[in-house]
């Protein structure tokens, strides 16, 4: 008892050590704010400014709405990278019909890991990375409305992330530890531990916990939007001149606010159903179906919290190199504000083959094709600002495009999944899988990567390296289309969903299984090298790629599309040639 | 700017969001003419509500943005 005490202090006072020792290096990559004499964050100042300390320190404390940006966004990257991983090692495992790279429970850990992750820390986090970094700049405003909630919001998630990973890390060192198997579903009466196997023992409570973590952050950073864009505008922002993106960020917010603490009470019961005997989920209490209708009236409005923003974020980009204005943005705006209303309305259609009550089951299918009509009508907007425009295909257009091709396979599935007949027969197979991962990947993934194309000289100063761009785009949409249209084939071939391997020779098409699964297998591996590509870029360019020289970039003045975020870089740079020596990078 | 929203210009700007609820409201029709499954009133009126809910919820804030939006510009 006493070494173990020993044991502990002795812990405590080296990581404290450690972390005093890592607050004395000035040179974290720290960066003087534009305005104070440097030109980006690559610049590697040694010298602290007045308002923000050096060193790791700076980040760890810091309440800037462009920092916390760029910490959300490096998570969402960590993020991004772990959820890559899991789902390689798993199209691995599924070349084969046979079950020969891994065990089905690590697979089914991993596919859970894959959804959760990617859901949850790599999809919410990395929109609002976007959202805090230009929000502000966008409106006029000086910071976000809450700066310190913003980065307790933010400050939340790495803990939440190391919870719902903890079984990974937990296993080989505690007995009745290991990863979730729920699936991000977590459907009961599998999360409630019942059946055969551990199925993740309390590395599901866990995973329930870091969920809870990351709830509260989404609904902190949501309340934090919802006050920036109605009180911190500036004078000339009014409603009727919002820009795309933030309406887009503002709705996506309002449905957070209504939908993640639903999912924290949920998470919550599930957690006491697991723990301390209380029956909300178990047959003699509320059973099993309760919890899916909870579990959906959070997940659905969830895909629009994901995907509201990436079309918002196509709607700001796309006219830029389209040449052209964005066509109808009031409808635009409508048509966002349709979706965050109507995408509480239509959670059941998640649980058509449930037994549901068949009036129900048909309002259910009234809502769904209803809400289609607004996605619908984007998509026309979209290429209505590209017809006869002067397109210029940049690398942040050329993933615009490809968000809007992506969205349209992804949208007309899913238009066929609302009709209940059609759901009856695809639910649960491949079809489902191919369908979403079209939204989430396809066209959420895109939006991402144009957005951060589009903004990564103002970011850093410097410019990416195009050709590599273009390389991540090719292979990222060539890569994306395999898979998905493979998954979207191996669901009409009648192929279940969550399977670690596919050897039911006597009642299925092993062969022409086989073969779709290997042609998604090769499309992932294309995805994961055009993502290295892109991590490379990134990562070289901020590091070396040649100082930008002009405030322009995208040569938006000539074309009459500068937006507010872009006079306020320009304004940065002025004051920063002016003021500093700093001003012979500028002016090269 | 417009001194009212019931103007011809609007009606056209929320078309985008009237179609949704034409949509539900065929629907709702079609729902009350043909109805092969009958039952209870009260599972009627879920049926009728969970259709109806989202389109009245739809009609407010269309009506609550369109007023700052169209009548600021």
């Amino acid at each position: 008892m006493a070494n173990e005490l020993a044991l502990t202090i002795l812990m405590g006072v080296l990581l404290l050590a450690i972390g005093l020792w890592l607050t004395r290096i000035e040179d974290w990559r720290s960066y003087s704010p534009l305005g104070s004499g440097a030109t980006g964050y690559g610049e590697g100042s040694r010298e602290a400014t007045a308002e923000k300390p050096a060193g790791v320190l700076r980040w760890l404390t810091t309440v800037d709405h462009k920092d916390i940006g760029i910490l959300y966004g490096i998570f969402g990257v960590i993020s991004f990278a772990w959820g890559g991983i899991a789902v390689i090692l798993m199209r691995t495992e599924l070349a084969t019909a046979a079950q020969d790279v891994l065990s089905a429970t690590m697979y089914n850990a991993f596919l859970t890991s894959h959804g959760i992750t990617m859901l949850f820390l790599f999809g919410t986090p990395i929109l609002a990375a976007f959202g805090n970094y230009f929000i502000p700049l966008l409106i006029g405003a000086d910071d976000m409305a809450f700066p310190r909630i913003n980065a307790i919001a933010f400050w939340l998630l790495p803990p939440g992330a190391l919870l719902i990973w903890g079984g990974f890390f937990l296993e080989p060192f505690l007995s009745g530890v290991g990863p979730a198997e729920t699936s991000w579903t977590m459907y009961t009466p599998l999360s409630l531990g019942e059946g055969a196997g551990a199925l993740g023992g309390s590395g599901v409570d866990l995973m329930l916990l870091g969920l809870h973590l990351t709830g509260v952050s989404a609904t902190m950073g949501a309340i934090n939007f919802i006050a920036t864009i109605f009180t911190e505008r500036g004078e000339d922002v009014s409603w009727a001149n919002l820009d795309i993106f933030s309406w887009t960020m503002l709705t996506q917010s309002g449905l957070i606010l209504f939908s993640f603490p639903l999912l924290g009470s949920a998470l919550i019961m599930l957690l006491l159903d697991r723990n301390f005997g209380t029956l909300f989920f178990a047959a003699e209490g509320g059973g099993a179906l309760l919890w899916q209708h909870l579990f959906w009236f959070f997940g659905h409005p969830e895909v629009y919290i994901l995907v509201l923003p990436p079309m918002g974020l196509v709607s700001l980009i796309l006219p830029k190199f389209a040449g052209r204005k964005l066509f109808g943005f009031k409808y635009v705006v409508y048509s966002t504000l349709a979706i965050g209303v109507l995408s509480f309305g239509v959670w059941a259609h998640h649980m058509f083959s449930t037994g549901i009550d068949p009036r129900l089951r048909a309002s259910f299918m009234a809502v769904s094709l209803a809400i289609a009509i607004p996605s619908a009508v984007k998509t026309f907007n979209w290429i209505t600002t590209m017809w006869n425009g002067k397109l210029r295909l940049t690398t942040p257009m050329l993933f615009s495009i490809g968000f809007v091709q992506n969205f349209i396979i992804g949208g007309v599935t899913g238009v066929f999944l609302a009709a209940v007949p059609v759901d009856l027969v695809l639910h649960d197979t491949y079809y489902v899988v191919g369908h979403f991962h079209f939204i989430v990947f396809g066209a959420i993934g895109f939006a991402v990567f144009a957005g951060i194309y589009y903004w990564f000289p103002m970011v850093t100063g410097r410019m990416y390296q195009r050709r590599l761009g273009v390389w991540h785009f090719w292979l990222s949409i060539i890569g994306s289309n395999v898979v998905f249209l493979s998954m979207v084939v191996l669901g009409y071939l009648g192929h279940p969903r969550r399977y670690s391997s596919y050897d039911f020779a006597s009642v299925a098409p092993v062969d022409l299984y086989t073969i779709f699964h290997q042609l998604a297998t090769v499309g992932a591996f294309i995805m994961l090298f055009g993502q290295l590509i892109w991590l490379w870029n990134m990562f070289q360019s901020w590091r070396e790629g040649p100082h930008i020289d002009s405030a322009d970039p995208w040569n938006l003045e000539e074309h009459g599309q500068v937006t507010n975020e872009w006079e306020w870089f320009a304004a940065q740079r002025d004051d920063s040639v002016a003021l500093a020596d700093g001003g012979e990078d500028a002016e090269n | 700017m417009a001194s009212t929203l019931f103007t011809r210009d609007t009606f056209f700007d929320l078309l985008v969001n009237i179609v949704p609820i034409v949509i539900g409201l065929f629907f709702v029709a079609l729902y009350t003419v043909m109805d092969p499954w009958g039952g209870s009133t009260l599972g009627r009126a879920i049926q009728y509500g969970l259709i109806l809910i989202p389109l009245v919820a739809l009609t407010i804030l269309t009506y609550a943005a369109a007023k700052r939006i169209e009548l600021e510009e």
